[in-house]
């Protein structure tokens, strides 16, 4: 807890709300640009928003993951400060706290931006409204997979000090991921942002032949879930072991 | 002076090629796109304009962007580290010359991206047994989003100078990009830098540039340029000279 | 005997086939201020890397304030130990309090552990100056301040006057000097200046290509340099003979000797008839010993 409080300390004035809220503004803005096309008070228009929620995640909020756990790592770097932190915390103990920061940034993120979807849903009348266990529901599986990737980029970006190498990795990650939510469900499972395809309960299907696209619900893949945490436990746990045996 | 400059550059990026990185994006771009047209033959058309969507339409409208993004900040990042502003201060190379050897530097690294591009393109197109060659046009629109692109590069380099983080900037190229996506379908993309070399690659189909925009676009590509450059430039000057 | 703050044994470091630290039997008695010398890349700050746990060994062992290093303890060890290795950590958007706010909430000290510590580096009055800003003397008290936090039991300056000016080396000199009388620290400090060592420390160890080629207090050092008598004489020809001297600049080198046989000798020279001009003790300068240790001298 102490050591948490510690990674958020280092951040002051670095301005990571700014990054939080212009993530989540995004988001919506872009999610909102095509909600505005639906009618108002529409008896799917909740469904349609969230259709559009692999898509706009898989590409923002990838990255927003990457950016804010090279961020937190940078800062060490910078201050060439980790041989002086690694003689008062275990190494693991500095790796989970980043972990945890991150958390937390990116569950404030999701947050607003769930909450802001659920108010535009409201101000757009759409009669098919999810209650606040859906939205929350909803909210968790954007977590899920926006956390793996932030345990996969943070595994990079305090191993090298040069963060192009672990933004990079972002931008590489996010771009397979995008392109995985337009193929079958196995290719989606190799990619951590796949994960925003595979657990959302709203798909999109496009008819060729009257060239509409419609959304459907279908039921939540527990084992698409299972897989995710244990995909992510396992990044994590190799990471850590990986970064207590760096030598300074 | 300017060649001592741009040499200098050259050799940072020679100890650390990121520019890997530049061709490597293209590859998974390709690929997937490539992967992708064959599985969607059916409800694709035939041709190298739908291949070239689905490869370039992701990659020129984000993610090239957010990779240029972190090219830039690393560009910037050796000025940041260590406070190299007095060494900076006496060098003899103006620093006007410094930005604009970032510029070219940046401009490089991005060519070469497009480059890849091209080259994927058609050697893919060769691979699910496409007829003849893709028209001139692609090298068209290639050029022109190579044009569009330095204004991009300066944006970003001022990005990362006035953003000390590194990561920061690369969520700013994203935002700027998707903000140009919004813009340009509401016509206001020609005076957005993040959107000029997506209008420019025709990525999403529509059309390149029509010839009574390319007046305007190279205007745009000029101010910009210019703009974010000179502001650089007086900024590092700015810092060299409060500094000790 | 005194009890030892740090003790290596054999302490070894390979970087692919390379010892760059062969064998290190460090030994820092409590309350020292020992001067590690060795010239640039002897493997000073490896092995005080070592020490801190920041790299592992390839062989050999640590001991600090008496307990044997290793994973389980390490910890709880360095709780007792400030360091400031190569440069120093320094967060640039944070203030100087705040900077020193992360090392004490990581070691559990009051808040006016802090206070203290700038005042004894003399960054007092920063306020919220942004570390960003500092020169580079001030970061690098800063990390002194960071080191000497909550008064440890042994601190590990790796270097310390590096980049600061005559008055600050000064004054970093006078205040390591005085750390164990004043806080009861015991002190290791590298350096690769041999005058720096002799200003700061009591106790010297001299490494050289990764290995300790000399250890002992400074009155022992001293004791080690070779003395020799010079002479001018009116014929000193004839007076080489004689005194079975080495020429060398003008002057006769002769073997030290004590008082009685100096006074036989000028004796004898002047009973043959040579005038005796000047006779001067030489001694050899630290600076030689220092050369010739690492050059492969042994003792």
């Amino acid at each position: 807890m102490c050591a948490l409080m510690l990674e958020f300390a280092k951040l002051r004035r670095r301005n990571v709300w700014l990054i939080c809220f212009g993530t989540a503004a995004l988001c919506l803005i872009w999610m909102a640009s095509s909600a505005a096309r639906t009618a108002q008070g529409s008896s799917d228009g909740t469904t349609s928003l969230l259709s559009m929620a692999p898509i706009v995640n898989s590409i923002v909020l990838t990255l927003f993951a990457a950016v804010i756990s090279s961020q937190a790592c940078e800062t060490d770097h910078e201050a060439q400060a980790l041989k002086e932190l690694l003689c008062l915390q275990r190494p693991a103990t500095l790796f989970a706290a980043k972990l945890v920061c991150s958390l937390t940034l990116i569950t404030i993120t999701v947050a607003l931006e769930t909450g802001g979807l659920a108010i535009l849903a409201a101000y757009k009348g759409f009669t098919d409204q999810l209650s606040v266990v859906e939205f929350a529901a909803f909210a968790i599986c954007q977590i899920g997979p926006t956390f793996t990737v932030a345990a996969v980029v943070q595994a990079v970006a305090l191993r090298w000090e040069n963060q192009f190498v672990s933004l990079a990795l972002g931008l590489a990650l996010s771009l397979a991921g995008l392109f995985s939510l337009f193929f079958p469900p196995v290719i989606q499972r190799l990619v951590p942002s796949g994960y925003f395809g595979l657990l959302s309960c709203v798909r999109m299907s496009w008819d060729a032949a009257t060239h509409v696209t419609s959304s459907y619900t279908v039921p939540f893949t527990w084992g698409d879930a299972v897989l995710l945490v244990a995909i992510c436990a396992t990044v994590i746990a190799v990471s850590s072991v990986w970064f207590s045996r760096k030598e300074l | 002076m300017m060649m001592q400059a741009l040499c200098a550059e050259v050799d940072k990026l020679r100890r650390a090629p990121i520019w890997i990185a530049y061709v490597v994006l293209p590859f998974i771009a390709a690929a997937i796109g490539t992967f992708n047209y064959q599985q969607n033959l059916d409800l694709l058309m035939l041709g190298w304009e739908n291949l070239w969507t689905q490869h370039t339409l992701f990659e020129f409208y984000f993610f090239l962007p957010a990779l240029v993004g972190a090219g830039c900040s690393w560009l910037m990042g050796l000025e940041h580290a260590g406070s190299n502003w007095n060494q900076l201060l006496t060098s003899p190379v103006a620093l006007w010359r410094i930005v604009v050897a970032k510029l070219v530097v940046g401009t490089g690294m991005l060519g070469v991206a497009l480059a890849a591009t091209g080259a994927l393109f058609v050697v893919c197109g060769k691979m699910v047994g496409l007829v003849g060659f893709p028209s001139c046009d692609y090298v068209v629109y290639l050029l022109l989003s190579w044009v569009g692109g330095v204004a991009m590069v300066a944006v970003q380099l001022l990005v990362s100078l006035v953003v000390r983080s590194f990561a920061a900037p690369v969520g700013i190229a994203l935002a700027g990009s998707v903000a140009g996506l919004l813009l340009s379908s509401k016509g206001w993309g020609l005076w957005w830098p993040w959107a000029l070399m997506s209008l420019a690659s025709n990525a999403n189909g529509g059309g390149t540039l029509a010839p009574a925009e390319l007046v305007r676009f190279v205007g745009v590509v000029a101010l910009f340029s210019i703009a974010a450059s000179t502001i650089c430039a007086l900024m590092m000057s700015h810092a060299a000279a409060t500094s000790e | 005997m005194t009890e030892l703050t740090i003790a290596t044994h054999a302490l070894t470091k390979s970087y692919s086939g390379t010892r760059v630290v062969d064998s290190i039997e460090l030994r820092v008695p409590e309350g020292a201020v020992y001067g590690f010398l060795g010239p640039n890349g002897a493997g000073k700050s490896t092995t005080m890397k070592m020490i801190l746990g920041l790299v592992h060994p390839s062989s050999g062992e640590v001991d600090v304030l008496g307990e044997h290093m290793g994973r389980k303890n390490r910890l709880e060890v360095l709780a007792h130990v400030g360091s400031l290795i190569e440069n120093p950590s320094c967060y640039r958007h944070l203030t100087a309090r705040e900077n020193l706010d992360i090392i004490r909430r990581l070691k559990g000290l009051p808040v006016s552990s802090i206070d203290e510590a700038l005042e004894t580096v003399g960054l007092a009055d920063t306020g919220k100056k942004l570390a960003g800003q500092f020169s580079l003397g001030m970061k690098q008290r800063l990390g002194l301040a960071a080191a000497l936090l909550g008064n440890p039991k042994l601190v590990l300056l790796d270097e310390p006057t590096n980049g600061l000016d005559p008055e600050g080396i000064h004054e970093m000199r006078a205040l390591v000097r005085m750390l164990p009388q004043t806080h009861g620290t015991t002190v290791l400090v590298s350096s690769h200046l041999l005058s720096e060592v002799e200003q700061m420390a009591d106790h010297v160890g001299i490494i050289s290509r990764g290995q300790m080629v000399w250890q002992g207090s400074l009155k022992e050092l001293r004791a080690c340099a070779k003395r020799q008598l010079a002479f001018r004489t009116t014929d000193d020809q004839r007076a080489s003979m004689l005194l079975g001297a080495t020429k060398q600049d003008g002057w006769l080198l002769a073997p030290f000797a004590d008082d009685v046989t100096v006074a036989r000798l000028s004796l004898a020279l002047a009973r043959a008839g040579i005038g005796v001009v000047r006779i001067e003790e030489r001694s050899e300068s630290i600076e030689d010993l220092f050369l010739a240790f690492t050059e492969g001298r042994s003792l």
